[in-house]
């Protein structure tokens, strides 16, 4: 019930509207998928097929070898590795320090603990492609050990720990669980470290689903990051792949729409396991409010 | 009295402990980064033989006589505008439109969603296929409404709308689930009390849904402005900054400076001064928003 109410929806003329609401949002969805729809239609089309006046939808004969073709001419396994290796590394490491980050300062409570959340928080701020050129001075000469992280998925993967949006979500859900909890573990003479993976751990599993989820969707998303850093060929992710493929001018746009769908599956994948988690945790950020 | 102290101190102690893993990287790969940015923008930057020739303002005070660089802020600006005529209403009125479904309603929030889930970049090389003059689709689509076929992406005029149109389809995704919860929140018992009332629809959204969002839209608004500055991957991939710098934004400037130009010093100038911008603008924007 919202706009229009329980009972106004008894009403002939409520229903039309309501009616109208419904049918919008239908064509809406047909409105949406299209592209989609075009999209693989497009990877199954021969290489003249693609340039055929006018466009059909459904192709005159399906090439589906068009997708062999393309785990032919590329290390498609190569790209999903590299990209893959890239996220594993980068959740591990950023769930790993947030999760710290946030027990300590929704448990523990240590001084001068709200500056540090301040100071986290801050780094919100700072526009992304501001970070671009700064990040790429960085990794050629690291600082302090020196050397050059230039085509190591390091340059990715070690940055990727400080976002500082995984603690403020986690905080946020920790200071959600009951203290009695914790207050018992404590009378129960358990450490801190014993509290945090036999209790607190188990009890977040809705908040790691998601801040995972989002990290996996962030690190699959990047493109300009890897593509400066990484430039190797060897080394490239999927999304880096899919640019310098389409920017050759040499690689038919069939084989391109080819690799744009298989780039799409993995998310689909991540997204299906994850979809339960997803609403639970918009509303539990309290962001509504 | 000192054992309670010392216990004290242990506590702090420890919690810092857990929550130095996260300073240490916040410190370098954030603070440290946009200083050694900041600090760059002060030289002639040379790769070779860091960090090259001390030059002052001298970067800062070129960007005010150099004519590209304010085509790019203005083509930023125009970008900021259309993203916000474009891409800015639609998951808010989804989000609306969607709370009134009162079966299926987890149908239509998936299906809206789903298409949010492509990559982006798989999503702009697609509209790269169909913006295609020769042989896209958008020119033979609008072929049945007798329009002549158009240059899209190659015209000078309509390159941005061209290039930010995925944006209007694409109603779905984490904003819209954002304002869809927003919604959801809003108590019903305001739109009964405003129904007994006699308030229509009109009327209820007005005075109803739309102030109990405002919080969430507002906070979008600063959120959607800092991104519309920095647009960079649209065009990188659709256009390269064409045609004839019609679709080249700041940070694209600022990174071919760098990366083609090889004056890492000029480009990090022009970057500092657009994060001082920005963080001004959005502490303006939640002053603003305080007081009201």
């Amino acid at each position: 019930m919202a706009l229009i109410t329980d009972n106004e929806y008894k009403m002939k003329k409520n229903k039309v509207t309501y009616g109208v609401i419904v049918a919008a949002l239908s064509v809406g969805i047909i409105v949406q998928i299209f592209p989609f729809i075009w999209l693989i239609s497009s990877s199954l089309k021969g290489v003249t097929d693609i340039f055929e006046l006018p466009p059909r939808l459904i192709p005159k004969t399906f090439h589906f070898e068009n997708y062999a073709q393309v785990f032919e001419l590329l290390p498609l396994g190569r790209y999903f590795y590299n990209t893959m290796f890239i996220a594993a590394l980068t959740i591990v490491l950023q769930i790993g320090v947030s999760t710290l980050a946030a027990y300590s300062l929704s448990k523990l409570k240590p001084l001068y603990g709200r500056a540090v959340l301040l100071f986290f928080l801050a780094t919100m701020m700072i526009p992304e492609g501001a970070t671009i050129i700064p990040r790429y001075l960085m990794m050629i000469d690291f600082p302090v050990t020196g050397g050059s992280l230039i085509n190591s998925p390091w340059s990715l993967i070690l940055p990727g720990a400080a976002w500082a949006w995984p603690i403020f979500l986690m905080k946020g859900f920790f200071d959600g669980l009951p203290n009695e909890l914790f207050e018992a573990m404590k009378v129960d003479g358990a450490s801190r470290l014993r509290t945090l993976f036999s209790l607190l751990v188990p009890l977040s599993k809705p908040i790691f689903a998601i801040c995972i989820l989002q990290t996996f969707l962030g690190v699959y998303n990047q493109f300009i990051i890897p593509l400066v850093m990484m430039p190797d060929s060897k080394q490239w992710t999927l999304m880096v792949a899919i640019y310098n493929m389409q920017a050759s001018g040499n690689f038919g746009w069939h084989l391109i729409m080819v690799l744009l769908v298989i780039s799409t599956i993995p998310l689909l994948v991540a997204f299906l396991f994850a979809q339960k988690y997803l609403v639970q945790g918009i509303s539990m950020t309290g962001l509504k409010g | 009295m000192n054992g309670k102290r010392m216990q004290l101190f242990r506590n702090h102690a420890v919690a810092w402990l857990y929550l130095l893993p996260a300073v240490f990287v916040f410190a370098l790969f954030n603070y440290y980064l946009m200083l050694q940015g900041f600090f760059v923008s002060f030289f002639r930057f040379s790769i070779m033989k860091p960090p090259g020739d001390f030059v002052g303002f001298d970067n800062f005070v070129r960007m005010f006589s150099d004519p590209q660089l304010w085509r790019a802020f203005v083509n930023t600006l125009e970008f900021v505008g259309i993203s916000f005529l474009f891409g800015f209403w639609g998951p808010i009125a989804l989000a609306i439109l969607i709370n009134e479904v009162r079966h299926f309603k987890a149908f239509f929030r998936t299906a809206y969603f789903i298409p949010a889930i492509a990559p982006g970049v798989a999503i702009l090389v697609l509209w790269k296929y169909i913006w295609q003059p020769d042989y896209g689709l958008a020119n033979h689509i609008i072929s049945f409404f007798n329009i002549p076929p158009q240059l899209w992406l190659n015209d000078v005029a309509l390159v941005k709308w061209v290039m930010l149109f995925p944006g209007l389809i694409i109603v779905g995704g984490f904003n819209f689930l954002i304002y869809l919860a927003a919604v959801q929140s809003i108590s019903t018992e305001l739109y009964e009390a405003a129904s007994i009332d006699g308030a229509g629809i009109w009327s209820k959204l007005r005075h109803i849904q739309l102030p109990g969002i405002a919080p969430v839209v507002g906070m979008m608004v600063i959120l959607q402005f800092i991104g519309g500055m920095q647009i960079f991957d649209q065009p990188l991939i659709m256009t390269g900054g064409g045609p004839a710098g019609a679709s080249e934004t700041v940070i694209m400037y600022a990174f071919n400076t760098a990366y083609t130009g090889n004056d890492f010093g000029y480009a990090m100038a022009i970057v500092v001064t657009l994060f001082v911008v920005l963080m001004l603008f959005s502490y303006i924007q939640l002053r603003l928003q305080r007081t009201e």
